[in-house]
């Protein structure tokens, strides 16, 4: 049995049992994690495999979180429907949006990314007769399982997890695959990867596309469980907030992204004794991890082994001695 | 009307021109892309709203206390969070900047509060009269000292042994140290320089706007933007970059549409970088 194995059966086990420790808001605070790691996740596709700064996510996110709450409640669409409709909705704007991808690169992809977010944003707040304006969309239904209604935070933080374990595995295999070695390629040198015959066009668009389903996801997730949405949720702070996510969690590696999102989600939590301070200390925070681990809290792993190996080793010389 | 807008338009572009040339100046000669930037403004507001109404300065002096205090900000921030990580990841640097953003940001509402205050008026309301043409004072005053910045940062850049320096760095950082150029001194001057463009800016449009904490990231986004039309290195481009943001965001806003503005700015700006994916003014570093 390999390590890595062991630490799997272990974050299950914790997973798993988490709801028996945590009261009502600790839980609630949880399925938030989830749904933000997924979020995260998403936009690890394209940035941190992709290499692609997207700071407009919250747009994803919120098409996605729109469409399942307008198709529930507006059009009475069972949820679990709404939630694929939402996937595909905002994997076609993702379609849309890797066209200026393709050409633009940077800074200029940056801008772009930014005034798509607040672009959904902006129609979200004024198209009234389809979303209800700033007054949102309320009482959006959560969605049953075999008859059994999840209208329970406990039943929806097993989705979410169930959901988050199942989309890492799914990423996992697509970015391990020749398009995820492709989709690296790509973001190493773009000439060489298409002089090893990689299609730069269909492997960027793919990877849009793949980004903002799964965003979708997420926000389907999110709309089902607030249950009430309205524009004020997405807005360019949360586009910035997930990118923050998947840089301090370790940009390119998917399980510091689930990492990034718990730390920069639950951080301002544990600061909330500072009251009014809180955000300074979680903005002071930002940087200092960035200043002292550029690669992100998951390049922590190796250095904590390294560590404990140089402490054995070093236990172990003075054995010797 | 139209005058009256145009020039609104034009005098609020000049200022987040002013706030995209520290920006790009930021980028050429560090390669950072500064979060903060809209920050700066911010403070040098609430550094002269300070000086004027707690300590009683005269009018002037509490102005020169903004812009020196975000120029000094700008050396700290340097010293403090820039130089550590010159030459690591760019998303690294990018990320330490947003979090300086946020610092910035919630500082101030810890220092001076989440409420907006009114900046007094600089010279009245009433329209002046120049060349035929109505239009605020406040406008003006923008434009004339926009344009006079723009000229003197020019010949700065051209005739003092700093502005080489600064070209010279962000041309190329090791030849420029071979040459006996202090690299890591022109740098920090350099974001200083950038930063107190933006406490100049930050003054300016005090009287036009309400002082409040939340303005810096709305000013970063869109000088970043004026940034990016101009081409993203390009002096110039980077004014009119903001020059046509600010002039679109009136038109549109009182002909078009208020609520859908920035819908119809921002789908302009993609479909521009569309056609010109190198922004008006390429710039080749």
């Amino acid at each position: 049995m390999t390590k890595g194995f062991w630490l799997k059966i272990l974050i299950v086990i914790i997973t798993v049992l988490l709801p028996l420790i945590l009261n009502g808001y600790q839980l609630q605070v949880m399925v938030m994690v989830g749904i933000f790691s997924i979020l995260t996740l998403s936009l690890n596709v394209i940035s941190g495999y992709g290499g692609m700064i997207s700071l407009g996510h919250a747009g994803f996110f919120l098409v996605g979180a729109y469409t399942s709450a307008i198709l529930t409640v507006d059009a009475g669409v069972n949820p679990w429907l709404a939630l694929i409709a939402a996937i595909l909705v905002t994997a076609l704007f993702g379609l849309l949006l890797s066209f200026p991808a393709l050409k633009l690169s940077g800074h200029f992809l940056a801008v772009i990314t930014i005034a798509f977010g607040l672009i959904m944003q902006i129609l979200a707040i004024n198209m009234e007769w389809l979303t209800g304006g700033i007054e949102g969309v309320s009482q959006i239904p959560r969605p049953s399982i075999f008859g059994y209604d999840l209208k329970g935070d406990n039943a929806f933080y097993y989705l979410v997890a169930v959901v988050l374990i199942a989309t890492f595995w799914l990423l996992k295999q697509i970015l391990h695959s020749d398009f995820g070695r492709s989709l690296r390629a790509v973001r190493d040198d773009e000439v060489a990867a298409s002089c090893m015959g990689i299609d730069i066009r269909a492997t960027k668009i793919i990877a849009f596309v793949l980004s903002a389903g799964v965003a979708g996801l997420a926000g389907a997730l999110y709309a089902h469980f607030v249950r009430y949405l309205n524009p004020d949720s997405f807005t360019l702070e949360i586009s910035i907030r997930v990118f923050l996510m998947v840089i301090i969690g370790g940009i390119g590696s998917l399980g510091g992204s689930i990492l990034g999102a718990a730390t920069v989600y639950l951080l301002p939590e544990f600061l909330r004794f500072l009251d009014n301070y809180y955000y300074l200390a979680f903005g002071l925070a930002v940087v200092l991890v960035m200043r002292f681990l550029p690669g992100g809290l998951i390049s922590l792993g190796p250095i904590l082994e390294r560590g404990i190996s140089r402490g054995s080793t070093s236990k172990r010389r003075r054995k010797d001695a | 009307m139209l005058s009256t807008l145009l020039f609104s338009g034009i005098a609020m572009g000049c200022l987040y021109g002013l706030i995209a040339l520290g920006f790009v100046l930021i980028w050429n000669t560090a390669a950072i892309v500064n979060f903060a930037q809209g920050e700066f403004a911010m403070v040098s507001m609430f550094f002269a709203l300070t000086g004027l109404t707690m300590m009683g300065l005269p009018l002037v002096i509490a102005l020169i206390m903004g812009v020196v205090g975000a120029f000094l900000l700008g050396l700290l921030m340097e010293r403090i969070a820039i130089r550590p990580i010159l030459g690591v990841d760019p998303l690294s640097v990018i990320t330490v900047t947003i979090g300086l953003q946020i610092l910035f940001s919630n500082g101030a509402k810890f220092v001076w509060g989440t409420q907006p205050f009114v900046f007094p008026q600089y010279f009245g309301t009433a329209p002046v009269e120049f060349m035929g043409l109505r239009m605020q004072a406040q406008s003006l005053a923008i434009i004339v000292v926009v344009a006079v910045l723009a000229i003197a940062m020019h010949q700065i850049s051209q005739k003092t042994k700093f502005g080489k320096s600064l070209r010279a760095v962000s041309q190329n950082r090791e030849t420029a140290s071979l040459m006996g150029i202090n690299v890591s001194r022109t740098i920090a001057l350099g974001i200083g320089c950038a930063t107190g463009l933006a406490g100049i800016a930050g003054i300016l449009m005090a009287p036009i706007t309400f002082v409040s904490a939340d303005l810096g990231l709305p000013l970063l986004i869109k000088s970043f933007i004026a940034a990016v039309l101009g081409g993203f290195g390009s002096y110039p481009g980077a004014l009119i970059g903001g020059v046509i943001i600010g002039v679109l965001d009136n038109l549109i806003g009182f002909y078009i549409s208020s609520e859908y503005r920035d819908v119809i700015l921002f789908g302009l700006l993609i479909i521009m970088l569309l056609v010109r994916p190198s922004g008006l003014f390429p710039h080749h570093r």
